[in-house]
């Protein structure tokens, strides 16, 4: 063999072009005897239909592949060039790329490389980590740290990073000081000062400052991933190293580790003019994420060649005083619009998230915005420039001069939503387009602009809305038929009436709501022309108006509706009965419910949960023994509402042995407020759980809220941790429902779970509705463990709106300021900040005391925000008096913004 | 896509209907619906589901969703109510000579293959034919080229739906169902009903359709009863399913099919990353899988 490489070419219908000596030697297969031939027929046969669909891919898309020898069996098989202890075949790397002639694909190439020794050594290895015998040396781990094998370095460093001696750590600084310069070492040795939770900023700092630049570059990296702010000053001072590389990933530190401090210098190295930093400050200042970054950013929007990110960057931190100057860079075309808009819509949405002030910024953009800007904004829609969502909600806020482009967007499906919304703000000026729009456009468009003219509530639209009532299209008949219903408009009566015999029962029923709009004046004599139609439909939809109504004349139709010869309109007039509040119905319905159809005994059950009487529940009790399955559900439903203890035994009975399951669920819900002692219910529920499907489970479990056995809360713990999702959200809201102290502990304790990440939000807002709760003991409980799970970064923006919501329990939440971890107390006031309350208030004065500096900014910020001009002294005097000089630089700027100082720098007002 | 119109619909809007929603309620009908029918419902196109059903649930009289979840789910004859949800979740949005470039493939390549390869008959299976566009345009094309003369060709029908199926049955059409069809082909396959708007299809192209029956993509004996063709047209089926289901069907159209056999997919389906069972032939420009 010439090479130790297997090399070959195709041609493109994959027939072999050339084949080397290396290939040759292990295939026994000379060039000449494969030229011409299939690829696919020389390949091992177990992979022949796999690397098929490799080939192909590569031949379609134009990009190469790479197959590790760990997850393929290899292109060619043949036995190791050398013996193996461990492989039957020779383990090959192989790439498959594309030949490109002329723009286009005109074969493969395919290298194999035999890799059957390097794999060898990496499970001699592997084994001596795994070694149960002994713990392996250090010698051992920190070669695996090394290894090419992906899983033999991981290993090694799961290994190293749990002995973790100080040794160890030296060690690894000592390869990052040597083979920082190879990938593999560089990653490890990165993963494990990360992983070993050691103190190793002292010497990481000292390759900061050496001699080495890639070294010092390395040490940035690794500082950032450590998070540790201890290293943020020297990492501020390095941003003047010589070497531009340097600065780049100093700065990528700096912006994961947030640090404020940087602040100003990112600001002067983004305004250097060199562009390759320029990019990289601004997105440090963005993730960074301080306000204080503003001024400086916005300055940058002079700047051609850094506006995009820099318009990017004020979307994520920016606030009201950037919206002008973003604007102005649509008015005056210096940036597209889609991209200011993008930005500008992060603004609002965050302020209407955090402060419910969304309306400021949409106020703000408006005013800034000339008619130049809006009409570029609008071209951009007409264009569809991308990201088309901001574009149509920042044209919702300009005014009546959007209408049009918004009109015109409304066939586009990606922002059909977007469109009506944004259309629906801007009022009934909007109605004349969207009306021409239900006359003339594609069926997607109509259909949205039948629903929108309901959402605008313009009578201008009832006459084309009555139009579209008579076409064929049952989906655009019931959208305007809905429409109509809100618009209440009597004009329409004459096109909604003929909908009442409308083969679609949603169209009917559209047309009932619509009709029931109009009022009873204007309807009653012709629902009562009705009631002997000759069409079921049309004495059905009547019967229905006029139960709604309850006109006077309909008594008697109504009474004898009850004995119509169709099914439908007999179940009309039993739906109807309880609404008249007349003493007949009762009677009437239990004369339905033991002689009816099954359908219309299921309808007369379902009634009488509006009907509390004695003889009912009587006979609600009896129909608990009916063969049809619904009309005992719906029995069991309408005991729930009316029933009373006597009920409770019935339904238990039921909930356990009943032939259908939906029968079943029915008692279940329906038990507790009727079920006197809780422990029977608890003992039922442990009776159903086991073999329970999800849903009667789910049930089961929700019944248990209204328990407080403490056995229940194993069963709900197993819920909790049940492999159904759904099963588990039902457990977690039966816990809110208890509210117990345990309920509480359990909740927090799934909120930490990690196997589940999507429970976590269900968790905390039931936490969320504990806190808010009247009971005192829970409530604070659920409370504390608020503050302790919102200091999670993924947890802190849902935890903050819970205590915003919890001005009744200030004083617990206030409590949180005396906890010993700033990240709390910043939570907390964060929070406060939210709330609007005098007490509030009081406690975030209080916070503009505290011992930590990120409190103290939270504070200021969050007082700018209230707008206290009672607390404006306190953070007057911070701007000269606080130690910590991000918190002057915040209290001046909260001064300045509000407008709290005169000239002579005392408080005005 | 048609079904975004269902998210402008305000819930005040849905509450004409009378019908409540239940929490979750939506997630659990989307997850049956996916069960038993294969089609997947995504949070973009929820909403629509949830429209249909509703519908659904006022014929049945229910004032809650989750009364017509239960329905579904444990009613013993949950059957027929099934084939009425289909029904109304069914997207009938279909045209006369839709993606033709396959139909060229099949007069022009895929046919004459076939014949050379000795099959006899030649099978071809439209699934989903919802209304009927399609079967009829591959009964056109056929006709239009002498196929039917040259050839012994069976041509099938199916789609999920009754309601298409008994459309289909009516052979009539409206102005839209034609967008694409050329005038040439209207009025030589069609004729106009007085006093409407709308075309019936003649006897010699509806004819050529030999069956048209109700088949359920996920249920395999169904499937089986028609897969054993030559060629099936299965447009813009997939794109309502999930990635294994869609798996499962391909799979068992090719334990089903003959090689050579040939799969006609939507111009927005892929199956490159579901198969290998099928290779992507480009034939006369219009992609084709065949069977391997």
């Amino acid at each position: 063999m010439s090479t130790g490489l297997g090399i070959l070419t195709t041609h493109a219908d994959l027939t072999v072009k050339t084949w080397n000596e290396w290939l040759a030697g292990v295939s026994g297969l000379s060039e000449s005897d494969v030229h011409g031939r299939p690829l696919t027929d020389l390949v091992a046969p177990q992979s022949r239909d796999t690397l098929a669909e490799l080939f192909s891919e590569v031949m379609a898309q134009g990009t190469a592949r790479v197959l590790a020898s760990t997850f393929h069996q290899g292109l060619i098989r043949c036995p190791p060039a050398q013996p193996s202890p461990h492989f039957e075949y020779m383990q090959q790397s192989v790439t498959i790329a594309p030949i490109v002639q002329d723009g286009m694909v005109s074969g493969l190439i395919v290298t194999v490389e035999d890799v059957t020794g390097a794999r060898d050594e990496a499970r001699a290895l592997a084994a001596r980590i795994a070694s149960a015998d002994a713990q392996p040396s250090i010698d051992v781990l920190l070669a695996g740290a090394v290894s090419t094998d992906w899983r033999v370095r991981g290993q090694a460093i799961q290994s190293l990073s749990q002995s973790a001696s100080d040794d160890a750590v030296k060690e690894v600084l000592q390869i990052l000081e040597r083979q920082h310069l190879e990938l593999n070492a560089l990653s490890s040795a990165l993963q494990v000062l990360v992983a070993a939770k050691r103190n190793v900023t002292g010497p990481l700092l000292g390759l900061l400052r050496g001699a080495d630049p890639n070294l010092r570059m390395h040490a940035a990296q690794a500082l950032g991933l450590l998070r540790d702010r201890g290293a943020i000053p020297d990492l501020v001072d390095a941003l003047g190293d010589d070497d531009s590389n340097v600065r780049f990933h100093v700065m990528e530190a700096l912006g994961s580790l947030r640090a404020t401090e940087a602040i100003d210098a990112l600001v002067e190295i983004a305004h250097s003019g060199d562009f390759f930093l320029g990019f990289p400050a601004i997105e440090a200042l963005a993730r960074i994420g301080d306000p204080l970054a503003v001024p400086g950013l916005v300055a940058l929007l002079d700047s051609e060649l850094l506006r995009p990110a820099v318009a990017d960057a004020l979307g994520g931190l920016g606030d009201e005083g950037c919206v002008a100057p973003l604007v102005q860079q649509i008015n005056s075309g210096m940036l597209e619009p889609a991209v200011v808009a993008n930005a500008i819509s992060r603004i609002e949405a965050r302020y209407e998230e955090g402060y419910l002030a969304g309306l400021q910024i949409r106020d703000l953009s408006c005013a800034s915005a000339s008619p130049e800007g809006i009409e570029r904004l609008s071209r951009a829609l007409d264009n569809r420039q991308p990201p088309l969502q901001p574009l149509v909600r920042v044209l919702g806020w300009m005014g009546k001069e959007a209408i049009p482009s918004l009109v015109r967007a409304l066939d586009e499906p990606s922002v059909q939503v977007e469109v009506s919304d944004a259309l629906e703000s801007l009022g009934v000026a909007g109605v004349p387009p969207i009306v021409e729009q239900l006359e003339n456009g594609n069926r997607s468009t109509r259909l949205a602009a039948a629903a929108l003219l309901g959402r605008l509530g313009d009578r201008r639209a009832t006459h084309v809305l009555m139009d579209v009532l008579g076409q064929g299209d049952a989906d655009l008949r019931q959208v305007a038929a809905n429409s109509l219903a809100t618009l209440g408009d009597a004009r329409a009566l004459p096109a909604l009436l003929p909908l009442f015999s409308d083969t679609h029962a949603a169209v009917r029923q559209a047309a009932i709501a619509a009709v029931n709009s109009i009022g009873a004046g204007s309807t009653e004599q012709h629902i009562t022309a009705r009631f002997s139609d000759p069409s079921a439909h049309v004495r059905e939809c009547a019967i229905r108006v006029a139960g709604y109504f309850g006109y006077e004349q309909a008594v008697q139709p109504l009474l004898e509706a009850l004995s119509d010869l169709d099914e439908t309109v007999r179940r009309a007039a039993i739906e109807q009965l309880p609404l008249r509040g007349d003493g007949r119905a009762p009677q009437l319905l239990i004369e339905a419910l033991r002689h009816e159809t099954p359908r219309n005994r299921a309808a007369a059950a379902h009634a009488m949960r509006a009907v509390g009487d004695a003889d009912v529940e009587e006979a609600l009790l009896a129909a608990m023994r009916d063969p049809d399955p619904w009309v005992r559900y719906f029995a069991a439903g309408s005991l729930g509402v009316h029933g009373h203890e006597r009920a409770s035994v019935v339904l238990s009975d039921v909930a356990e042995r009943d032939d259908a399951p939906q029968v079943r669920i029915a008692a279940l819900r329906s038990l507790p407020p009727l079920t006197r002692d809780a422990s029977d219910l608890s003992a039922l529920v442990q009776r159903i759980l086991p073999g329970a499907d999800d849903d009667l489970a789910c049930a089961a479990l929700a019944a248990l809220g209204s328990t407080s056995d403490a056995r229940d809360d194993e069963l709900l713990q197993g819920a909790l941790q049940h492999s159904s999702p759904v099963r588990r959200l039902v457990a977690v809201e039966a816990l809110a429902a208890r509210g117990t102290g345990a309920a509480v502990r359990m909740l927090a304790d799934a909120a930490r779970m990690p196997v589940e990440p999507s429970l976590g939000p269900a968790v905390i807002a039931a936490l969320g509705r504990v806190a808010a709760s009247s009971n005192e003991v829970s409530a604070r409980a659920a409370i504390a463990t608020l503050l302790e799970l919102g200091t999670e970064p993924e947890w802190r923006n849902a935890v903050v709106a819970i205590l915003a919501r919890v001005p009744h329990n200030t004083e617990w939440v206030r409590h949180g300021l005396s906890s010993v971890r700033p990240a709390t107390r910043r939570l907390v006031v964060d929070g406060l900040g939210r709330m609007r309350h005098s007490m509030a208030s009081g406690a975030l004065l209080e916070a503009l005391r505290d011992d930590d500096s990120a409190v103290r900014v939270a504070a200021v910020d969050a007082i700018g925000r209230l707008g206290s001009l009672a607390a404006a002294t306190a953070v007057a005097a911070l701007r000269s008096t606080d130690p910590d000089p991000v918190v002057r630089k915040h209290a001046a700027a909260i001064c300045d913004r509000y407008g709290w100082l005169d000239d002579q720098g005392r408080i005005s007002g | 896509m048609t079904q975004s119109w269902s998210k402008v619909m305000t819930p005040a809007a849905r509450d004409t209907l009378g019908v409540r929603v239940p929490e979750r309620c939506a997630e659990l009908l989307r997850d049956l619906v996916h069960t038993q029918t294969g089609m997947y419902y995504d949070e973009s196109r929820l909403p629509f589901m949830i429209d249909r059903l509703m519908g659904r649930a006022v014929e049945r009289g229910f004032d809650s969703l989750l009364d017509y979840y239960y329905l579904l789910k444990y009613d013993p004859e949950a059957e027929e109510e099934w084939a009425r949800a289909i029904d109304a979740l069914a997207v009938q949005e279909t045209y006369f000579w839709r993606e033709s470039d396959q139909l060229r493939a099949l007069t022009e390549v895929m046919l004459p293959g076939l014949v050379a390869a000795g099959r006899r008959p030649i099978r071809i299976w439209s699934f989903p034919c919802a209304t009927g566009e399609e079967p009829l345009s591959i009964a056109m094309a056929l006709t239009d080229a002498g196929w039917f003369e040259r050839a012994s060709i069976e041509l099938h029908a199916s789609d999920a739906s009754e309601a298409a199926l008994k459309k289909a049955a009516t052979r009539l059409y409206g102005g839209r169902s034609f967008r694409q069809l050329s005038v040439r082909f209207r009025d030589r396959y069609f004729e106009p009903v007085a006093g409407t708007p709308s075309w019936r299809v003649k006897s010699e192209i509806y004819d050529r359709v030999l069956s048209w029956t109700r088949v359920n993509a996920v249920r395999e004996h169904e499937v089986a009863s028609r897969a054993e063709a030559d060629v099936i047209f299965c447009r813009n089926l997939f794109i309502y399913f999930d990635q294994p289901t869609v798996r499962n069907i391909v799979d068992h159209f090719a334990n089903c099919m003959r090689s050579p056999g040939f799969l006609c997919v939507g111009a927005a389906e892929s199956l490159l990353r579901l198969t290998t069972r099928f290779e992507l032939r480009d034939l006369c420009g219009a992609y084709v899988y065949e069977k391997r």
